[in-house]
């Protein structure tokens, strides 16, 4: 159950109870979605629940506009396999950048920062629990989930723009 | 030709595309038509369309739209000559028991070299600075020389409600006539004046001012070596001057209006020289319409002091100052290398026609850092993050409310009706994603086109069923009172709300269960969209008031309510 004036119940069967979304806002939720690539992840869900980070101006911005949340991604219904670990990224829709967001803990739990306003979670099987340092994923890809701005799309050449001519516009 | 002049050809391409202004009016438009058209009759007022990004299409089926609403300019009928230019502001350095004369008139002001006609207090940008010590009591001699009935709200002061200027506090001042108003100074603190009927036009005109008061503590603040109010703003304008408001009922119902022209202290060119190494406490209001202001001092520190009604419980360090409308930070900024450094407006814009989000700066003034080392070195001071204990004490005596059940809910959303088709159906297309924040005038059109009349802005109490003015919640002096605000983001076009709690202070408690952890009083907070946000309100002031958003076009398509606190 998230935490809103309303109580909006979630999905049902959604799992054991997931902690780290006892509070956030639903409507930026973010479903982290399984790709069965990994055993005993066929049936797993997952969510990450954005947050403001902790800020005096009570919306959380970067210097340059962007939105600074702070990330609480869980998954759960996962056999988890004996060797290796979840971690989870964020990457750009283009993928041209990736941050290390956190190795998931014993609960399958981690929590960090990200300050870009359209993104995807990535969540991957490592072999080993990655470096801080570490700017790229090598295992495979378990979960993933875009952020609700990804719905954001072009008008151009369809809808109401269907007759404009979009490269007047610079747009092709 | 080509081959002989490839350079030439490369520059008029170069050129071409350079003219192309990236803000202006889309041809597309029907700019003639008759008598409620755009053709443009001095002695009247016609709608013209607002500038637009020209990266994005005016949406088909537009091109004959109008606000249905008479359009309304300052002055008109008057000879622009014969208006005087209003002057900067002056610091009127008030004692207890002091009586100040301010007067609402026309004034002209010139912007970027063109001239225009506004409104203003005592005939100056912005309205005279009041400088008033804590605990003092001041009376104002109010006289309306504007063309429209106006009252004057002193935001934030927790003072007798009977000069609140609003509806529960008396009749508007009408034309030539006068209202005398005794304000009380309680907070430490910066505060504002402005307008409490028809907001949306004569705030925007130029009617607002800011009050200082001053605590009698020395070391209240750290020692700086010099102060500033700085005013944010915007204003609407194209090439043939100021675009015309709703009379009767604001046009740009939607999202407010957004100006394009960025003003600091009511100038488009504000500036600092300052030296090396010197301290400044920045006073910032935000009195647009509806702009957040994301504030970045380049080439500076910056630390955040205070907010609406008190100082922070502690002081923190920050890149950038996020200010929703009508809110008040003030922060200590320090210069240590000298250059030209800009303050901006630092944003990331939303292009709805290429569904993506981009940056986008304005800037907001300049700093000229000079090489001469500042005179008196606050830098210590400055270095050193101070824990406000009289402010920890304070908030402490309400600790143990924090946990306490919410006594009242508002959910805030909106209805719309008559709209024109194209904008329905564009805007269910394209609220797939709603952001936190609006940071610009993503539809310009459309959001002109929606006035007071097919936009409702409502807040909701859904423990009765009542919404806007049909709530009236009674209390009682001395209660403590947690009000859960949940801003719905499944509506037809949400948005972030700044809501303004008049005559109380209130704390915020937590942002979609994010605890607060370092608290400041405040009067306005930010509500983003999809967030449901606590506030703990002290009801220490008896009398009859207002919550409301401060967005100037929603508060005036019924986005308020009215509460009642009892001896």
């Amino acid at each position: 159950m998230i935490c809103t004036a309303f109580s909006i119940d979630l999905k049902a069967d959604p799992g054991p109870p997931m902690h780290c979304m006892d509070t956030g806002s639903e409507y930026y939720t973010i479903d982290l979605v399984t790709t069965k690539n990994i055993p005993g992840t066929g049936q797993a869900k997952g969510k990450a629940v954005m947050k403001f980070s902790p800020n005096p101006f009570g919306i959380s911005i970067a210097k340059d506009g962007s939105y600074r949340h702070r990330l609480d991604i869980q998954i759960n219904r996962v056999n988890k396999p004996k060797e290796g670990a979840f971690v989870a990224w964020v990457t750009t829709p283009s993928l041209d950048k990736v941050r290390l967001i956190g190795t998931l803990d014993e609960d399958l739990e981690t929590s960090g920062t990200v300050d870009w306003n359209k993104y995807i979670v990535v969540i991957t099987h490592e072999e080993e629990a990655p470096s801080p340092e570490t700017t790229m994923w090598a295992g495979s890809i378990a979960f993933r989930g875009l952020s609700r701005s990804g719905l954001m799309h072009t008008m151009a050449g369809h809808g109401p723009f269907a007759q404009e001519p979009c490269a007047k516009y610079g747009y092709y | 030709m080509i081959k002989l002049y490839p350079k030439f050809f490369l520059f008029l391409l170069i050129t071409s595309g350079i003219s192309l202004p990236s803000i202006a009016q889309h041809e597309h438009h029907n700019m003639d038509m008759g008598d409620q058209g755009m053709n443009m009759d001095s002695s009247k007022t016609v709608w013209r369309m607002p500038p637009m990004n020209m990266e994005m299409p005016m949406l088909p089926g537009m091109h004959n739209e109008l606000p249905p609403v008479e359009p309304f300019l300052a002055g008109m009928g008057l000879d622009k000559e014969d208006i005087p230019y209003a002057k900067p502001r002056e610091i009127l350095e008030l004692a207890d028991g002091d009586t100040v004369a301010l007067q609402a008139s026309i004034v002209r002001r010139n912007l970027e070299g063109k001239d225009y006609v506004m409104y203003g207090y005592n005939g100056q940008y912005p309205g005279p600075l009041l400088k008033a010590p804590q605990n003092s009591t001041v009376v104002v001699e109010f006289n309306n020389q504007i063309e429209l009935p106006t009252t004057v709200h002193w935001h934030g002061l927790r003072h007798d409600y009977r000069f609140d200027g609003t509806m529960f506090a008396q009749y508007p001042v009408q034309v030539g006539e006068s209202f005398t108003y005794e304000l009380f100074f309680r907070d430490a603190g910066v505060y504002w004046y402005h307008p409490h009927v028809l907001e949306y036009i004569q705030q925007d005109l130029g009617l607002y001012g800011n009050m200082l008061v001053e605590p009698p503590e020395e070391d209240y603040y750290s020692p700086v070596n010099r102060e500033e109010m700085v005013i944010l703003d915007d204003i609407l304008i194209d090439d043939q001057g100021l675009i015309p408001w709703g009379k009767s009922s604001p046009s740009h119902a939607l999202m407010g209006r957004f100006g394009n022209v960025m003003l600091v202290n009511g100038k488009t060119d504000y500036e600092l020289s300052v030296d090396k190494n010197e301290v400044l406490r920045f006073y910032i209001t935000n009195v647009a319409n509806t702009r957040t202001f994301n504030m970045v001092f380049e080439g500076a520190k910056v630390k955040v002091v205070g907010s609406d009604i008190s100082k922070f419980e502690e002081e923190v360090y920050t890149e950038n100052v996020p200010i929703a409308v009508a809110e008040r930070y003030i922060v200590e900024v320090l210069y240590e290398e000298p250059g030209t450094y800009p303050i901006l407006n630092s944003i990331q814009a939303i292009n709805h026609f290429r569904g993506e989000f981009y940056p986008h700066q304005d800037t907001l003034g300049m700093v000229n850092v000079s090489e001469n080392e500042v005179e008196e070195s606050y830098t210590e001071a400055f270095n050193t993050l101070r824990v406000n204990e009289d402010v920890k004490t304070d908030i402490a005596e309400f600790e143990e409310y924090f946990d306490k059940p919410v006594d009242k809910e508002l959910e805030l959303t909106v209805a719309v009706q008559n709209l024109p088709i194209p904008i329905m159906q564009s805007m269910e297309l394209d609220t797939a994603y709603v952001p936190h924040l609006e940071w610009n005038d993503t539809m310009p059109m459309m959001n002109w086109l929606s006035t007071g009349k097919q936009v409702e802005w409502i807040l909701h109490d859904p423990a009765t069923g009542k919404q806007n003015m049909d709530i009236y919640w009674d209390f009682k002096k001395g209660d403590i009172v947690k009000l859960r605000i949940f801003n719905n983001p499944d509506t037809f076009h949400p948005m972030n709300h700044p809501f303004h709690i008049h005559g109380q202070r209130h704390l915020v408690l937590n942002i979609d269960g994010v605890e607060n952890l370092n608290m400041v009083w405040k009067d306005t907070s930010i509500i983003p969209v999809g967030s449901t946000v606590d506030l703990l309100i002290e009801m220490s002031n008896p009398g009859k008031w207002m919550m409301h958003c401060h967005i100037g076009e929603h508060l005036d398509a019924g986005m308020m309510l009215g509460f009642e606190v009892g001896e």
